[in-house]
């Protein structure tokens, strides 16, 4: 069982995220923005991260830059979960140090499977 | 105003003449003529030099410039020229800002068009997403419920017989109630004829005690038997010692008493042992019966129970293959159900992605669209009243229009002034504030 953040401001989002997740048998913790999601990470470590990119305030991908900076959180995999699908933007995740791209809507066999793959 | 003081205002420098020369023929008859005949002349020459003045003389404008003695003709000329000019400036200033808002009100319509269509786009976009979403989630809402409604058929139909009472009176098909019961049923019987078997055996064991007891007592008999045949044969030896001698009579007169009472009771030892023996095959007899009867009763309840088990596994291995088929086609469902779920989940996100997408059209796109109008309805407000006034005070139509460019006037058609228009840069209006306070960035 991993312990999962998943970042988005949409609270649907999320919501599908830890449902899917929690079904699968890991323990999803929620963050709104970027912030919270510092915030969350620096007072425990998570074994993954499903992050927005277009979010208020910081974006997914500063988050992943800020997250790559953080002790314990250089290897960790991080997914970003996102409607972008331009490739300009995937490459500047894939520069920030992101895992993986999702484009919404995901589908929840798909994101476990995934997970699944990053967490071996 | 009244044309009467207007006429006397425009010819006050000839009203002296004409009544001067309307009064003098009548200055010879003021000494002759009584003085309402004066008084009923002066009112009549009155009323002539009114007349005279309204509507036989020619209007005084027409005549002002020629009877202007203080002007001289060229510097009326340049003062007239100059207020076309700036009456033509004016008009022509008026045409512009008129044609230089127009063509803004086109380009901002143009590019509001552009903006509204692509909220058409997004919007329809949205709605079909929506509308997907919703069909989505209606359907699988609606299958997952046909499906857990059909595991729970399933279920059922392991507590409830398949074809009803007489289908479980037949023993094909029983509910699993009826199963439990019908083992209670057998078991409760089993146990009745083990029960009885018991007591069957529990006489077997008594018959055996009782032979046990005889054959120690036989024992006892054949033990008391070898003694005697022991102390018979003594005596014997002692009998003929006696006899060779024949000297001792009397004590072979004892001897011959002492085996007689041993004989009798080797004999009442044997007619002992003999009762034993009947007793025993008594025993014997009894027990053999005991044992047939448990016998039977064990085979007949064993054969009993073979039957019964054999039929209730038949009905439970048929029981037990129609619950795995059940439970298969309950995770079949199941499975099923999660694929819905996961439709679901998909439909949400469409939602989610489609409340983003209306977020952000409303946003941008809607509010500068309406910023735009906005600030085009005040410039058009603005403007009609001052072309109202500039309308009211312009020259003729059919003038040349001048475009001012640095203090100099330059004739301008109407064309001209389109095409230099559309190349110049807009004016910028000053920036409206919203109601609510924020400002106003336009493009």
């Amino acid at each position: 069982m991993a312990h999962v953040l998943t970042v988005d401001d949409s609270i649907t989002m999320r919501q599908m995220v830890r449902f899917t997740l929690a079904s699968a048998g890991h323990q999803v913790d929620e963050a709104g923005n970027a912030d919270e999601a510092l915030e969350r990470a620096r007072v425990r470590r998570f074994d993954l991260v499903v992050a927005d990119v277009n979010m208020p305030g910081r974006s997914g991908i500063e988050l992943v830059k800020a997250l790559r900076e953080l002790p314990g959180y250089k290897f960790t995999p991080i997914l970003m979960l996102t409607t972008e699908s331009d490739a300009a933007l995937k490459q500047a995740g894939k520069a920030a140090g992101a895992t993986g791209w999702l484009v919404k809507p995901f589908d929840p066999d798909t994101l476990i499977s995934v997970l699944r793959r990053v967490l071996d | 105003m009244n044309p009467v003081a207007l006429a006397l205002r425009d010819h006050r420098a000839r009203v002296p003449l004409v009544g001067a020369a309307l009064l003098a023929p009548w200055l010879w008859s003021i000494f002759l003529l009584p003085l309402w005949a004066i008084a009923v002349s002066l009112l009549l020459t009155l009323a002539a030099a009114v007349f005279i003045l309204v509507r036989i003389l020619p209007p005084a404008r027409d005549e002002r410039a020629a009877d202007d003695g203080g002007c001289d003709a060229a510097e009326r000329l340049r003062k007239a020229r100059r207020r076309d000019a700036e009456q033509r400036d004016l008009m022509h200033q008026t045409i512009f800002t008129l044609h230089t808002h127009v063509h803004r009100w086109v380009n901002t319509s143009e590019h509001s068009q552009g903006d509204l269509r692509r909220v058409q786009t997004e919007v329809g976009q949205v709605l079909k997403h929506v509308e997907s979403a919703i069909v989505q989630i209606g359907e699988s809402f609606s299958a997952i419920m046909n499906k857990t409604a059909a595991q729970t058929e399933c279920a059922m139909k392991l507590l409830r017989s398949e074809d009803g009472d007489q289908a479980a009176k037949n023993g094909a098909w029983l509910s699993l109630p009826d199963y439990i019961h019908a083992y209670e049923s057998q078991l409760s019987s089993v146990t009745e004829r083990m029960i009885e078997f018991a007591a069957v055996t529990g006489a077997f064991e008594e018959h055996q005690r009782k032979m046990r007891e005889h054959t120690v007592t036989v024992d006892d008999l054949l033990d008391e038997l070898r003694a005697m045949a022991k102390q018979t044969g003594k005596l014997a030896l002692e009998s003929s010692m006696l006899a060779g001698s024949a000297a001792n009579h009397r004590h072979l007169v004892t001897l011959t008493d002492t085996i007689r009472s041993i004989s009798e009771k080797a004999h009442e030892t044997t007619r002992s042992i003999r009762l034993n023996l009947d007793a025993i095959r008594e025993q014997l007899v009894e027990s053999h019966k005991t044992m047939r009867t448990a016998s039977e009763i064990g085979a007949r309840a064993a054969t009993q129970a073979k039957v019964d088990v054999a039929q209730l596994n038949l009905a439970m291995m048929d029981k037990t293959a129609e619950v795995k088929d059940a439970v298969e086609h309950i995770n079949l469902i199941g499975n099923d159900v999660q694929v819905e779920i996961n439709r679901i989940i998909v439909a949400m996100q469409f939602q989610d992605i489609t409340q983003q997408k209306l977020e952000r059209l409303h946003q941008p796109v809607l509010s500068r669209v309406i910023e735009d109008l906005r600030v085009i309805a005040d410039e058009s407000t603005r403007l009609k009243g001052e072309a109202g006034y500039w309308l009211n005070s312009s020259v003729k139509a059919d003038a040349p229009f001048q475009l001012v460019r640095g203090g100099v006037s330059v004739p301008l058609e109407l064309r001209e002034a389109a095409v230099i228009a559309a190349d110049e840069p807009h004016p910028v209006p000053s920036p409206v504030v919203p109601k609510d306070g924020g400002s106003v960035e336009l493009f």
